[in-house]
């Protein structure tokens, strides 16, 4: 795919910045804050693949980071297999999983595989939250698990880091990785069929379109990257627990994230991410914690009126300030249409 | 075995009946308008804590402010249609249901947290003084505000049947459902009889978030497992149905109640995600519904 | 025209509950053929086509295409088989461009970017939208639509296609226009083509034969001229009023 000279420009600009940021500000508070920003920017990103790509909504997809979370630490504590193989195979059973899951729900309209994905991940929160153990490996249940430390935490080769500046190094790569990832679906046939699935998937499979298959493909890429993104989350705070990542609340700030960022487009779940992350932060500065739900209500309410008045995200709002620049293939816009059956 | 099994057969029959009735609102709107509500469960939740605090607020048991909280919740239900589903509907050409899933997951999400910040996360309930009330019918003991609860919910169920078979208002809903195109022809106004569907689902919720505030625990959370269950009860009574959303009610009301006895209290919701699973692979359209074409 | 059979109904019925929607239809589409498919509304035209194209499974009876019999596979194996079709209700491909949207078609034959392109910008040159090819489909007239609903169809290269009512909605000379152009498809590309009609003007100028369908039944076939004279037609098109006053 051709890419503008000024869009090669303004990437190699930004990404110049990304690289020099941990130099730049020298401050670990402000260095997680990149990091969490960037962390959920990767995750809504995943999110996007399925539910902005092929418009199949999940608000359980954190079930994919459990999975991946689980599985590797389970792997490292065990068999002493370093977490970056073990995110791999966590991504495959992730994968496998989100798979045997489309098979019977995505055969039906959009809101039962919603449904499901929010029945599923509770279901296996429960699963994890009441048995100590999971095929006899200690799991601990609500307690969750310690990732031991190699070497007092210094140790690259098990992804364990003393400082901050490589973890954001680490999340910044597989945000590249993730929108490398969108961007060459979108240009692709695989991408256009998403595309054709999402409008309406009666008149995709008319043009060939094997649409269960199709989907079943975009669900195993989005549960496999996702379950990437629960490694790292993992190794981040070195912590398995399944309120946390298997909670309703991650499960709804991905697709949260990434819709009012703007569904389908390679930026959206990015500036989602600018936006709504920092308000985390803000609340905890006004509340310190006292007052529970304080950001998720501000999600809430945001995510409505996004859908209500400016359904493509706030990625449009860069759009109309371009003027009459809807062009193919690099075209973020989506006009309404998105339906599913 | 029999005997064991007779008290977690009734008592799942009695909560049967009003897993029924709170799903009678979701199986209406949803074949009225094709519209998802994925708030369902947590518009039940805001009626119970609103039920919850007259009571401990002032006094006024749930069994007298039912009709109060109904009608609030009428109104509720025909804000939220005006302001927000009938603007999407009417911007989507091709009325895809995405839009009002992302709209009405954003309102389910607003509103637990809400809760959750001005209530906390504690359970409430309104102990009555019927609450505790029971009546042994030989082994078994029957709880009078359960009781009362099934009962209420069957009548209200048979009123809505009523009024929905007999009125201009029921016919026009029945005829949308059916037949959106020509009932247009025929001078229905779509929009007015989707409100009028909303505000009666939304009812519905007043009436049983009512009667079951004096003897369950509601919590900000506790929405999204009604909506699964509702929606599970849809599938297996048929989409629209009305005496398909009693019975499918009946049906996983049971089964929760009989699985309880073999497995944690908190498997509950496991259950309920076993019986989707399985009336979407062995009859998607719906056990009680008729396939559409 | 000629003799090949294309595709062909053997006793074709579809039951909903006890209804029948399509009753027992027997009927067959010769190589290069316009064939029109009439009748009154809820008659049961679109479920045969559900039939045809796979969106439907017939509750008894055996659709071939060619040799082949085709009963029950899915709409994609339909397609790729060879059978295209179009929707009463055209909906574009919103978040793609007109090419883009052929392209969709395209990719039934082929991987490659590059060759789903080429055959696109072929159809759209053919169905006269190469102008609008970068425009978005959102922003199309109902009449392009129309055009562009056909040209996806069309870039599955399809021997068959069944179009619905691709005029509703049209003023006359939009509706000319189309029907020049499907005209054009079967001389230039040899499809054969089976379309539901309400305009009987489209259907008399299209047509090589006319098949009229009435509460799921096959109740006249033959040549265009002489249906419409079939006095069991003009019952069911126009009523028992008109059938009589004609007499």
């Amino acid at each position: 795919m051709k890419i503008k000279k000024s869009t090669r420009i303004i990437i190699l600009i930004v990404g110049l910045l990304l690289l020099a940021f941990p130099q730049i500000v020298q401050n670990d508070y402000y260095i997680q804050t990149a990091i969490m920003i960037a962390f959920f920017a990767y995750m809504a990103s995943c999110w996007n693949i399925l539910g902005g790509l092929a418009g199949q909504i999940s608000f359980g997809h954190s079930v994919y980071a459990g999975i991946g979370a689980y599985t590797s630490t389970l792997l490292f504590i065990y068999l002493g297999i370093s977490p970056w193989l073990g995110m791999l195979l966590g991504g495959l059973l992730a994968g496998v999983i989100a798979v045997l899951i489309g098979m019977p729900t995505f055969r039906l309209q959009g809101t039962y595989y919603t449904l499901s994905t929010i029945a599923f991940l509770t279901v296996v929160r429960i699963l994890v939250l009441s048995n100590p153990t999971i095929l006899g490996l200690e799991t601990r249940g609500a307690q969750g698990m310690i990732i031991p430390l190699v070497n007092g935490g210094d140790s690259p080769a098990n992804m364990q880091f003393l400082t901050k500046t490589p973890i954001y190094y680490v999340i910044i790569i597989m945000l590249v990785v993730v929108a490398a990832i969108t961007n060459y679906l979108k240009n692709s046939k695989t991408g256009y069929y998403f595309s054709a699935i999402k409008t309406n998937q009666d008149a995709a499979a008319a043009l060939g379109v094997n649409v269960s298959r199709y989907k079943l493909i975009c669900a195993f890429i989005s549960a496999f990257l996702t379950a990437l993104g629960g490694t790292f989350y993992a190794q981040l705070a070195m912590y398995v627990d399944p309120s946390t990542l298997l909670g309703n609340e991650m499960g709804q700030q991905f697709g949260i994230i990434a819709i009012v960022g703007g569904r389908g487009t390679i930026l959206g779940p990015i500036i989602g991410s600018l936006v709504l992350v920092p308000l985390q932060e803000i609340g905890r500065a006004l509340f310190g914690g006292t007052v529970q739900g304080f950001h998720l209500v501000l999600y809430g309410l945001i995510m409505m009126i996004i859908v209500l008045f400016l359904p493509d995200g706030l990625v449009s709002l860069f759009k109309k300030l371009k003027p009459k620049n809807i062009k193919k293939s690099t075209n973020v816009n989506q006009l309404g249409a998105n339906s599913e059956q | 075995m029999l005997s064991q099994l007779a008290q977690p057969l009734l008592s799942g029959t009695l909560m049967g009946g009003v897993y029924g009735l709170i799903a009678l609102g979701l199986s209406l709107v949803f074949g009225v308008m094709r519209v998802s509500n994925f708030a369902h469960g947590d518009l039940l939740m805001i009626a119970m804590y609103i039920s919850v605090a007259l009571w401990e607020g002032f006094g006024i048991s749930p069994y007298v402010s039912i009709f109060g909280v109904a009608i609030f919740m009428f109104f509720v239900g025909v804000f939220i249609q005006k302001a927000a589903i009938t603007p999407i509907l009417k911007s989507e050409k091709e009325r895809s249901p995405l839009r009002l899933i992302l709209f009405t997951v954003g309102l389910s999400i607003f509103l637990q947290n809400l809760v959750l910040m001005i209530k906390g996360g504690a359970p409430v309930t309104a102990t009555v003084p019927l609450s505790t009330q029971t009546l042994p019918v030989g082994d078994l003991i029957v709880s009078i505000p359960r009781l009362l609860a099934f009962v209420l919910s069957i009548v209200i169920t048979v009123i809505l049947w009523f009024f929905i078979s007999k009125t201009d208002t029921g016919r026009a809903m029945r005829a949308v459902s059916q037949d959106r195109e020509t009932s247009l022809l025929m001078g229905i106004n779509e929009y007015k009889t989707y409100a009028i569907a909303f505000g009666i689902g939304t009812v519905l919720l007043g009436l049983a978030a009512s009667m079951v505030s004096t003897f369950l625990y509601a919590f900000p959370t506790m929405g999204s497992s009604y909506t699964l269950r509702s929606y599970v009860i849809v599938a297996l009574g048929g989409i629209g149905s009305i005496p398909g959303a009693m019975i499918g009610g009946l049906v996983v009301g049971i089964i929760e109640s009989i699985s309880a006895q073999f497995m944690p209290a908190s498997y509950s919701e496991v259950v309920i995600f076993i019986i989707f699973i399985l009336v979407l692979v062995i009859k998607p359209s719906g056990m009680f519904g008729k396939e559409r074409k | 025209m000629n003799n090949n059979i294309v595709l062909k109904l053997d006793q074709v019925s579809k039951h909903y509950g006890g209804v029948a929607a399509v009753d027992d239809v027997s009927l067959q589409l010769h190589e290069g053929e316009i064939l029109g498919l009439i009748g009154p509304n809820g008659a049961g035209k679109t479920t045969l086509f559900n039939c045809i194209a796979g969106y439907t499974k017939p509750s008894s009876g055996e659709i071939y295409l060619g040799e082949k019999p085709i009963t029950g596979l899915k709409p994609h194996k339909i397609c790729k088989l060879g059978i295209g079709r179009t929707f009463q209700i055209v909906q574009p491909f919103g978040d793609l461009s007109v090419l883009e949207n052929v392209m969709i078609g395209a990719f039934c034959n082929t991987n490659s970017m590059a060759r789903a392109k080429e055959i696109s910008e072929e159809i759209l040159e053919l169905t006269k939208l190469s102008h609008k090819k970068n425009d978005h489909a959102n922003s199309l007239t109902i009449v392009d639509r129309k055009q562009l609903e056909i040209a996806r169809a069309l870039a599955t290269k399809p021997r068959i296609l069944l179009l619905d009512e691709v005029m509703a909605g049209l003023n006359p000379t939009e509706s000319a226009q189309v029907s020049e152009m499907v005209k054009g498809i079967r001389d230039e590309m040899n499809i054969s083509l089976l379309l539901i009609e309400h305009v009987m003007s489209v259907i008399m100028y299209l047509s090589d034969c006319v098949c009229v369908l009435d509460h799921g039944e096959l109740i006249a076939q033959g040549c265009a001229e002489d249906v419409t004279t079939d006095e069991r037609v003009i019952k069911s098109y126009l009523g028992e009023k008109y059938a009589s006053r004609n007499k």
